[in-house]
């Protein structure tokens, strides 16, 4: 076998330790890949500064341990974002898995900035009702839909609630999911009361949310892992999306290179007279 | 032994040690599917189906069933809950040959809320997304209120509707190409601006598997074995 059709004959094992190598690196090697700002991630930060006084902010979760990669540094770098400016947030989680973790990351970063739940943000708890029923209730009246927090607290004893009527005492939702529902939110919140909405959704629905994007049917989206990792540069607070997307920027670079290699195998062989495969 | 495994769930922290472990050795275990297929792989593919079907099972029971139908029902004296399981049983009517007609009831219900619904969410998603594809092409500077449009927005602006158009005569099915040349010629053209938009799609695809295993990865060295810290 000549080196050209070895080349397209990597063991497939053998890229798999070679990923498994590239990702691991950065988490043992501190360094600082370059991030660059794309517009729609920068619109959600510039939407978060101009949240006026006085209004809550909402974050809606629909992820789950499955997808803690991507979704944490976007969840992580918003509180931070949202602790940082003293506004208070509701937690709005889709799924029973989500509050618990949305709740155990709000818990473990207010201890850094000082915050107290009930005062600087509650968690609404999963509600198992169906999506759009839930936010066409809630956009009229949040208090008579929600009801009661995670822990069965009424939202009336909850200070950061003080004064929540409707939607249009919210001045921000970001909806972090690896699920393609965030047109629900624009089709019955956005169109409707013109709430700014950001989108922070894996990477794999990226794609979903540049028509919007483009429509201004949303006000930014954090695409993926390096959306976060991006935020966290604006916030001028490196974390696990920086850290995370060291390594994502090494695989890709691996996965080019392999693809690279298995053509120029490809092609030399064809021209010497070989197959090809 | 009662008391070994009392003492065992009063302590968090052995507990989290556990939860710890057990998660390692599940991940672990799918993959070693990566190296072949194995019967380890097989026993952990199928805990996990089983732990996901009672999971489901006992979330619908804890989160919906008690608190929201049965609790009501019979704690609270709401007595005409008890309607929601004759309108849920219609569902199964289905499998009866005879009475079919029965869940055709129930469906049509559900339908028809389904339809309203899509009415609004098809109106609000989309009808702005229509309007926000006529962009101008033409470089002008601000007039009025109406912003101004520079040479970099207006040539961005003429390849976002250059795509449109030839995207969209890709899915015109209307023309004779063979008589249509330059039809045929845009809607092939569409079909490669298709292939470009399928490949970043596909890219993005790859990113979230990778930021998949970065999860992983980050949960064995980090939270499994310590050997990595924030």
């Amino acid at each position: 076998m000549s080196v050209f059709e070895r080349m397209q004959r990597i063991d497939r094992r053998v890229m798999y330790l070679l990923l498994v190598v590239v990702i691991a690196l950065p988490m043992f090697v501190r360094f600082r890949l370059p991030t660059a700002i794309t517009p729609e991630v920068r619109g959600v930060y510039d939407t978060v500064e101009a949240i006026p006084r006085g209004k809550l902010a909402i974050l809606s979760g629909d992820w789950g341990a499955g997808t803690l990669a991507e979704s944490l540094p976007q969840t992580e770098a918003m509180m931070r974002h949202l602790f940082r400016n003293g506004v208070p947030f509701a937690i709005l989680p889709w799924a029973p898995q989500t509050t618990t973790l949305m709740q155990n990351t709000a818990e473990r970063l207010a201890k850094e900035y000082g915050k107290v739940y009930g005062r600087d943000w509650v968690n609404w708890g999963w509600k198992a009702v169906p999506m759009v029923a839930f936010l066409k209730s809630m956009a009229k009246d949040i208090p008579g839909t929600v009801k009661e927090d995670y822990r069965g607290t009424p939202l009336s004893e909850l200070p950061a609630m003080k004064g929540v009527k409707n939607i249009d005492d919210v001045g921000f939702v970001c909806h972090i999911t690896p699920v393609g529902n965030i047109m629900l939110w624009v089709a019955f919140i956005q169109a409707v009361y013109g709430t700014p909405i950001a989108y922070a959704p894996t990477a794999v629905m990226v794609a979903q949310g540049y028509d919007p994007l483009d429509a201004k049917q949303l006000v930014g989206m954090l695409p993926g892992l390096v959306g976060g990792a991006q935020y966290e540069t604006l916030l001028n607070d490196p974390r696990s999306g920086v850290r995370w997307s060291n390594s994502l920027s090494l695989a890709e670079l691996l996965m080019i290179l392999l693809i690279v290699l298995a053509n120029v195998g490809y092609f030399a062989s064809r021209r010497a007279g070989g197959a090809g495969r | 032994m009662r008391e070994a495994i009392l003492q065992f769930f009063s302590d968090p922290e052995a507990v989290q040690r556990a939860v710890v472990w057990s998660g390692a050795v599940c991940t672990l275990a799918i993959y070693t599917f990566l190296y072949r297929e194995n019967v380890i792989y097989r026993l952990f593919e199928h805990f996990y189906l089983g732990l996901a079907v009672g999971y489901g099972l006992f979330l619908v029971v804890s989160e919906i069933l008690i608190p929201k139908w049965w609790g009501p029902m019979w704690n609270e004296g709401r007595w005409w809950w008890a309607f929601a399981l004759t309108g849920g049983a219609m569902f199964y009517f289905v499998y009866s040959q005879k009475h079919n007609w029965i869940s055709r009831l129930a469906f049509g219900a559900v339908m028809g809320l389904a339809v309203g619904w899509m009415f609004q969410d098809f109106a609000g998603s989309n009808f702005p997304k229509i309007a926000a594809s006529l962009k101008p092409v033409i470089p002008h500077p601000p007039v009025g209120d109406s912003p101004g449009l520079s040479v970099p927005e207006a040539v961005n602006n003429a390849i976002f509707l250059f795509v449109l158009l030839t995207v969209m005569s890709y899915f015109f099915f209307s023309f004779d190409y063979e008589k249509h040349r330059r039809a045929a010629k845009a809607a092939q053209i569409g079909r490669w601006m298709l292939m470009l938009g399928f490949g970043a799609m596909f890219g993005a695809t790859v990113m979230a598997r990778m930021s998949l295993l970065i999860g992983r990865m980050w949960f064995l060295l980090h939270d499994w074995l310590g050997a990595v810290s924030f």
